[in-house]
């Protein structure tokens, strides 16, 4: 015969505390998704930093010669740099959102969590 | 590719089949070929030059399956030493008496370029052929990453972007709690890896620094750095016994230099990363960071400024993958693996015991593993070779300091050579440091681990 379970062991959380609940939850999956995104977009995004100038240049080239109308070698050299300069500023960007989803109430609330106290912020 | 490379790599291809699904026999469950079978293990049996794993000599059968593979593989040494290609220098080494299972690792990669087993023996193309919809699709990703910044910003008003300036202070706070001889970050390296002539082999660029510290930020967040970093700030544990290190994984040489590096030793790990991010900078080529560029570009540069010698004697491990191809920020030694991470392995943080642990040594490998594991937990884990030797050379040229580790002890790794041996490396005194392989059954009193994260 099966052991009944102690009534002082069924902890019943008030509806509203459920509610709360399953919407820290969903916002906290949510946040896990968005890092998740922004991380595998950042790579993306560095593999063509990690492409350079030179690369870079390859791809413009590329293009170009797919393109009905060449443009000339400044052209080409200032949409490099341009492309470059953009890649570069989405990768500062992405980086600052991933560090800034790490650092939010609910990530850090899993540091409690994990710990049982505060861990003090890095920054 | 002329006929005669052609017929070389059509040759070669059936043998490669063979060994990959030695490999595949072989391997650990899901398990990369280190869990398993390496490599060159694996190469080396499917030349049957010497009796491959699961072969019973006491079975007729089996045995004269042996010879014969052996006999096959002596036939395609010799038409293969006749034909010109990437192959050919490892072929003449068999042919010369002289091959081993590194050279048969080498020859079996010589027509691979380090993608994944279904793309192999494909031609090699080393010169992107990128069009407008491969621009396009990078312009995309940008609008992507702006479009994705708006919606969090949107969806969640707390959350703040975090400026390189912020992630900059983590950097600097860090730098401060470790100290000059635990803190090896961006400066550390630059100065370490330039040379005595004003040459920078690492010099970041400002993106990459930023990204360097972002890493470390995205470090300082996982849970067993964590809870280390509080221990460390509250003076529970010693900070100078750890040391915070930023790995890179290459370094940028002049072009034409290292000649025989490029050409015969590392064909395919030279071909992955080239295939992978790109090689050239402004008249220079990037290359691997491995042992044996590290004693190809600085080793001279430590004598010329009178600091001695990095290696003491490269003899017996000088065709081992270790040696040759384990670049650091890799586990593995496969190109495979070091093209499954975009061609080279990644920039990364690493927090490393300053010291071997006393508790460590009269331990064979296992037991060790065991202490490691009991006392750091299970994401804890040895350096590779090139590690141990890429913290020494920071060490020594950053802050002077040439003791690698206790006098007369070894930090033991859990990289194998071809014979199966576990490498070892120590001393660090005058003569160069020391590398040995050492069976893993033996305990030894200068055989000792340094545990890192």
């Amino acid at each position: 015969m099966s052991e009944k379970k102690s009534p002082e062991l069924r902890v019943v959380p008030p509806a509203q505390e459920v509610a709360s609940d399953t919407a820290e939850r969903a916002e906290n999956a949510s946040i896990e998704e968005y890092l998740t995104r922004a991380t595998a977009l950042r790579e993306k995004l560095q593999f063509w930093q990690r492409q350079g100038e030179r690369g870079l240049s390859t791809l413009v080239r590329g293009a170009d010669k797919d393109s009905q109308n060449p443009m000339a070698d400044e052209d080409i050299h200032a949409q490099v740099q341009a492309l470059q300069a953009s890649i570069d500023d989405a990768i500062a960007t992405l980086g600052g959102l991933e560090t800034g989803l790490l650092r939010s109430d609910i990530l850090q609330k899993r540091f409690q969590d994990a710990f049982g106290r505060e861990i003090r912020s890095y920054g | 590719m002329d006929d005669a490379t052609q017929l070389a790599e059509q040759l070669l291809q059936p043998l490669h089949e063979r060994y990959i699904q030695h490999k595949k026999d072989h391997a650990a469950s899901g398990a990369r070929t280190r869990d398993g079978i390496s490599g060159a293990e694996a190469a080396w049996d499917v030349t049957a030059m010497a009796i491959p794993i699961g072969v019973d000599i006491m079975k007729n059968a089996q045995l004269e399956n042996t010879k014969d593979q052996r006999e096959t593989f002596g036939m395609l040494i010799k038409q293969l030493s006749l034909l010109p290609g990437p192959h050919h220098a490892f072929a003449k080494q068999f042919a010369d008496g002289r091959g081993d299972a590194n050279t048969a690792y080498q020859l079996l990669h010589s027509y691979t370029c380090g993608e994944r087993t279904s793309k192999r023996f494909q031609k090699l193309e080393i010169d992107p052929h990128w069009g407008k919809a491969d621009l396009e699709n990078t312009e995309e990703l940008v609008r992507e990453a702006e479009t994705l910044v708006k919606e969090v910003k949107e969806k969640f008003a707390t959350i703040e972007i975090i400026s390189s300036q912020e992630v900059s202070k983590t950097y600097q706070e860090m730098r401060e709690l470790f100290g000059e001889h635990g803190f090896f970050g961006i400066e550390e390296n630059e100065k370490a890896f330039t040379l005595k002539n004003g040459e920078k082999l690492v010099d970041m660029s400002p993106a990459q620094r930023t990204e360097a510290q972002r890493l470390l930020e995205e470090k300082l967040r996982e849970l067993r750095i964590v809870a280390l970093v509080e221990r460390v700030r509250s003076g529970e544990i010693n900070k100078d016994d750890w040391m915070l290190i930023l790995r890179v994984p290459t370094i940028t040489v002049p072009a034409g230099s290292g000649g025989i590096y490029v050409e015969e030793v590392s064909e395919a790990l030279e071909r992955a990363v080239r295939t992978g991010s790109g090689t050239s900078r402004g008249g220079s080529r990037i290359v691997p960071l491995t042992m044996q560029t590290m004693q190809e570009y600085l080793a001279p540069d430590m004598l010329a400024r009178g600091q001695s010698k990095l290696l003491y004697d490269i003899g017996w491990y000088r065709n081992e993958a270790f040696y040759t191809m384990q670049q650091s920020g890799n586990r593995d030694t496969s190109p495979e693996s070091i093209a499954a991470s975009g061609g080279v392995g990644a920039m990364h943080w690493q927090m490393v015991t300053r010291d071997v642990l006393t508790d460590s040594l009269y331990k064979n490998h296992t037991e060790q593993t065991e202490l490691v594991r009991n006392s750091y937990g299970i994401e804890a884990r040895r350096r590779t070779p090139v590690e141990i030797v890429q913290d020494f050379f920071l060490r020594l040229r950053s802050v002077g300091d040439r003791t690698m580790c206790k006098p007369y002890k070894d930090d033991w790794s859990d990289v194998r050579t071809a014979r199966g041996g576990f490498v070892s490396v120590g001393g660090g005194v005058q003569i160069g440091l020391r590398v040995y392989a050492d069976a893993p059954l033996d305990r030894h009193g200068r055989l000792g681990v340094s545990p890192s994260y």
